[in-house]
């Protein structure tokens, strides 16, 4: 339900509000690394937060001490905010941000896509650790997939188009998938395991940008990547 | 004690990361005669410059390097995209936020014969696989897309992975290349932790005893 909310908002800042609901985090932030094409060449960020906290955080420069921005777009697998080392810098950036009743955990997740352009999907919690990180490690696939959706949209929203380039087996899975099959049944015919037709199945719906299988395969026979 | 490096860190483990890149050329380069890009004694590509993980085992003090990995995003570039993409289609073409790729992985012989000898360099790749196993699990990631020699798809079955080969390659050194999918899971790693002879996590903690390794 999640992702259609989010596929369907006309912009990234409905989606991050959506996002905030639907996780019922305190905060969710989504960045677009500077990127010189296009219409965009200055930052690209969305953010719930509250339009003081952006002007303080613009205004103190405090993008280039955050240390959650640094690791974020350097790096590449998601990562709590207690886990980040915090040196002096930083230091009155967080003390700042709690004073501003912000969250002093939260989750950023790491975006890069195959041209290396990069961005950074961020929930901030009032929970305590504990209870926060058990909670979002139920949902970090999902998290892990509603960030890269953002991403395109970004990217689309700056003019961006995308092709689609599936490998054979992935077309094989996607002409049985249209034909009823499930991933189990796939799995004999093709003789290959479940989880490697679940693999070709997640790497279809990511390429495709589709939250549902029957969504993929309806995209995929609009594009005639496929044919019945 | 087996850990992760993210790029943030790179500069706190540049005595590491450097053994890291001498001994990729080592293995890679002198040994399998893979036309890797050289740089004086290391083997670095334009994948190392975006920042990818590289999971290693070290000694305690970080001094010491006995084998490393990188693992990147299947989202994102990747080495076997942009080199199988003709050979290895199938492989080459996955691309989603749980799939992930690991490649270059190796295992300095010479370090572990001196400080592990009940260690078989065989038992090293298992040990690797199951920290990048733990690794991946905790980061929501469920399918790891390995590339290997055919010989070590036994290392693999005794180290309990499952790890199914969807294609191989020849032409690009003395041995084919194969490609599999490594399958992610709590039970997975459960079952590798038993065959290995480990109890609880290998990564990140001390808890892994010499003794333990050897076992």
């Amino acid at each position: 339900m999640a992702f259609n909310l989010i596929e369907k908002s006309d912009s990234i800042e409905g989606a991050i509000e959506t996002l905030q609901h639907i996780f019922q985090v305190q905060h969710v932030t989504f960045h677009l690394a500077n990127v010189n094409f296009g219409p965009i060449d200055s930052p690209f960020v969305r953010s719930t937060y509250p339009p003081e906290w952006i002007a303080r955080y613009l205004l103190k420069g405090y993008v280039d001490v955050d240390p959650v921005v640094a690791t974020g777009f350097s790096g590449m697998l998601p990562f709590f905010w207690s886990e980040l080392e915090i040196d002096e810098r930083s230091m009155s950036m967080m003390a700042d941000a709690q004073a501003f009743g912000l969250g002093a955990d939260g989750y950023s997740i790491p975006v890069i896509d195959k041209s290396a352009r990069r961005s950074l999907l961020s929930f901030s919690a009032d929970a305590p650790t504990g209870t926060w990180k058990h909670y979002i490690r139920n949902v970090a696939a999902d998290l892990a997939e509603m960030a890269h959706i953002l991403h395109k949209k970004a990217l689309m929203e700056a003019g961006c188009r995308f092709s689609v380039h599936l490998g054979p087996r992935e077309i094989e899975c996607l002409y049985w998938l249209a034909q009823g099959k499930d991933a189990g049944t796939i799995a004999d015919i093709l003789i290959i395991s479940e989880h490697t037709v679940r693999s070709y199945l997640k790497s279809i719906r990511h390429k495709l940008s589709c939250s549902s299988l029957p969504q993929a395969v309806a995209k995929a026979i609009t594009m005639r990547l496929i044919t019945l | 004690m087996f850990f992760a490096i993210q790029a943030n860190a790179y500069e706190k483990n540049t005595g590491i990361l450097d053994q890291m890149f001498r001994l990729r050329k080592q293995v890679f380069f002198d040994q399998l005669c893979w036309q890797v890009e050289v740089q004086g004694d290391y083997e670095r590509d334009r994948y190392d410059d975006l920042g990818p993980v590289y999971l290693v085992w070290a000694d305690i003090e970080r001094e010491v390097l006995y084998a490393a990995i990188r693992l990147m995003p299947t989202t994102g570039p990747t080495l076997l995209y942009d080199v199988f993409y003709d050979t290895l289609p199938d492989a080459a073409h996955l691309s989603a936020p749980g799939i992930w790729e690991a490649t270059r992985a190796c295992v300095h012989h010479e370090n572990l014969e001196r400080d592990f000898p009940g260690v078989s360099p065989m038992r090293a790749f298992g040990l690797m696989s199951l920290a990048s196993a733990e690794c991946a699990f905790a980061h929501a990631i469920s399918t790891i897309v390995v590339n290997y020699e055919p010989y070590l798809k036994r290392a693999y079955a005794s180290a309990g992975a499952l790890v199914e080969e969807i294609g191989r390659a020849g032409g690009y050194g003395r041995y084919p290349v194969c490609c599999g999918l490594f399958e992610i899971s709590e039970s997975v790693i459960l079952r590798m932790r038993a065959k290995l002879g480990l109890e609880g996590s290998i990564i990140g903690t001390e808890n892994a005893s010499p003794l333990q390794l050897t076992a």
